[in-house]
């Protein structure tokens, strides 16, 4: 009676720890997706406005991308003199990425802006704004 | 012989039963905690999926005093769709009316990269052109697994 009663605990004890263990694994896997979902949180691009000119209604830009991220036209706006936001890449069709570290010569023509002041750059978090030299 | 027989086998069963209601109530408060992590973890990711900045030139953001009209534009730039009908905010502290929205760029959801167009209306606040003043804006997503994400920010902008 007695090695029976000491088989059943046995058989009691590896059960809890395998429902402990089992417990442990899921908690651990919620632990390491919750690292995931912070590690996984991107970047702002960086976004420079080099220079800016006017002529003839079609305005020049240089602009470089000084960070980690590609910038995509398509998410790029300009505003020129604190006017309705722009998307870059509806007048701007030569280029559809700015990679890291380039640096493109950009012309926005049909703007309907004439004598320009300032620009403004925003993409994705990364802003940048510059005067018409 | 047969007493202590009799005697073990029902400290066996009572042992049993004790490690089987212990047993129990450690699965349910498990099933408990484990509920509650998956949905913080839900709501960490949907937040985490969850961003916004302002698309205007800080420098340069039109306000009309007499029409109580403050032009702002917001840019989604996380990987959530938003909701344009849930945008807060507020001006120099005080909660304000957004009486307008608009998507920019002929689109009709606002996905990551769109542009919405807010006409802001901070009730009761007397600013002035030149003046430079904090804009909080409070920002929705959709649902993702169930849970909808929020996110929050703050510029200094000059009014126009």
């Amino acid at each position: 009676m007695g090695g029976s009663v000491s088989i059943s605990a046995l058989i009691v004890g590896t059960a809890l720890l395998g429902i402990f263990a089992l417990a442990s694994l899921s908690l651990s896997n919620s632990a390491l997706s919750a690292s995931e979902v912070v590690g996984g949180a991107t970047d702002e691009p960086e976004i420079r406005l080099i220079n800016a000119s006017e002529s003839n209604g079609v305005i020049h830009l240089n602009m470089t991308n000084v960070g980690d991220e590609t910038i995509s036209f398509d998410q790029t706006w300009l505003s020129i003199d604190g006017s309705l936001p722009i998307r870059a890449s509806d007048y701007h069709n030569q280029s559809t990425i700015l990679f890291p570290g380039e640096t493109l010569h950009i012309q926005l023509s049909g703007t309907g802006i004439t004598s320009p002041s300032r620009i403004f750059v925003a993409s994705m978090g990364g802003q940048s704004g510059i005067s018409f030299s | 012989m047969a007493d202590g027989g009799a005697s073990e086998l029902i400290m066996l069963i009572s042992g049993l039963m004790v490690a089987g209601i212990v047993t129990t109530l450690l699965i349910a408060s498990w099933g408990g905690l484990a509920n509650s992590v998956d949905t913080v973890q839900n709501q960490a990711e949907a937040n985490s999926k969850t961003k916004a900045a302002l698309a205007s030139d800080p420098m340069q953001v039109s306000w009309d005093q007499p029409s109580c009209n403050l032009s702002l534009h917001i840019q989604n730039t996380g990987a959530l769709e938003l909701l344009d009908g849930a945008i807060g905010i507020i001006v120099n502290g005080t909660a304000s009316t957004v009486n307008q929205t608009r998507l920019l760029g002929n689109s009709s959801v606002w996905t990551s990269g769109e542009v919405v167009e807010l006409q802001v209306c901070p009730s009761g606040v007397t600013m002035s052109v030149g003046q430079e003043i904090i804009v909080t804006v409070v920002v929705r997503s959709e649902h993702y697994q169930g849970i909808s994400g929020q996110y929050s920010f703050s510029e200094v902008i000059r009014l126009v």
